[in-house]
């Protein structure tokens, strides 16, 4: 039933090998929660990153989100779509946090060079020169395209889902991403 | 400038990696709070309940089983078997205390030699232990 809701550039076999995973975490296996970590630890880095552009906050973002889901493995949106549930409950984080140190701004702790996240044995997270720029154009989109392109672009999410996500119109989302393309068209 | 292709594609390799100590310290504590997480009946009746409230017409038919069940022990609209062996226990010892009863039916009597029978009534017998047999 649940199949056809959602086949983030995958098949069938992803979304049943999430569920048995999800099913395995149910029933107590812990090995099943490392191995849905390692299976999306990077897309949901790099929506957090994209939303934020700050590699602390996408690492405590993440951590956020994989601790809740932790305690919450039963949630049943997690089994029908764990990757899209997992990659909503990131963003979401995401722009809450973003709201949050707009309205409580806090000092970041940056390197004094330019990039700040290469070969610095000190930094966690692992980004390339590309990728930051990629980042740091991203950045300067309003937020509301900035999340509909990596949404879709990162997260690997189709229109339509964000739509529902968001509770937005599919034209308003197309909208957003074509205009935040262009204008990375421009940056990049 | 590059095309919107070039773009897309661009943006879509652009990733953000974790390296051990990322992992280690998301792990440990998504597994402590795993652990430390709801038993598994509580999880089992939390998945019932989800399952339940998940849609809409899971929903409203938990209610309408509820609200059924409700009635039919409110309304006991198909009589009360409650106290039934002990009602058909009474009719008994009534019985046995009464010592007598009424049977009636359809009588018709026919005299010897005739075609029709001479007499059709309705007749009623009264038994009793303490007075005997009586017909009329």
């Amino acid at each position: 039933m649940w199949l056809n809701v959602w086949l983030p550039r995958g098949s069938e076999r992803v979304v049943l090998k999430d569920a048995r995973l999800v099913h395995r975490l149910r029933h107590g296996d812990v090995d099943a929660l490392h191995q849905i970590y390692h299976r999306y630890k990077d897309d949901l880095l790099t929506v957090a990153m994209a939303i934020l552009n700050d590699s602390h906050g996408a690492e405590d973002c993440v951590h956020d989100v994989f601790v809740h889901f932790a305690t919450t493995p039963a949630d049943l949106r997690a089994s029908r779509n764990l990757r899209g549930y997992l990659i909503r409950s990131v963003a979401n984080r995401a722009k809450n946090q973003l709201k949050r140190e707009r309205s409580q701004p806090r000092q970041r702790i940056d390197e004094p060079d330019g990039c700040s996240q290469c070969d610095n044995p000190v930094r966690r997270l692992m980004v390339t020169e590309q990728s930051m720029q990629v980042f740091e154009a991203l950045a300067k989109l309003p937020d509301e395209q900035r999340e509909v392109i990596s949404l879709h672009l990162h997260g690997q999410m189709r229109f339509r889902e964000i739509a529902d996500a968001l509770d937005l119109s599919i034209n308003t989302v197309q909208s957003r991403y074509r205009y935040g393309i262009e204008k990375l068209r421009a940056l990049l | 400038m590059k095309s919107s292709e070039q773009v897309e594609r661009i943006v879509g390799q652009a990733r953000l990696k974790a390296d051990q100590a990322t992992d280690t310290r998301i792990l440990r504590d998504a597994g402590a709070a795993f652990v430390e997480s709801a038993p598994p009946a509580r999880r089992s009746r939390l998945i019932l309940w989800r399952f339940i409230m998940e849609s809409k017409v899971t929903r409203y038919s938990a209610a309408a089983v509820v609200a059924l069940a409700a009635a039919l022990v409110l309304l006991s609209p198909f009589g009360t078997s409650r106290n039934g062996s002990v009602v058909l226990a009474d009719v008994a010892d009534k019985v046995n205390e009464m010592g007598n009863s009424v049977l009636t039916g359809h009588r018709t009597v026919w005299c010897q030699g005739q075609e029709e029978p001479c007499l059709k009534a309705d007749a009623a017998a009264y038994v009793s232990s303490e007075h005997g047999y009586m017909e009329e």
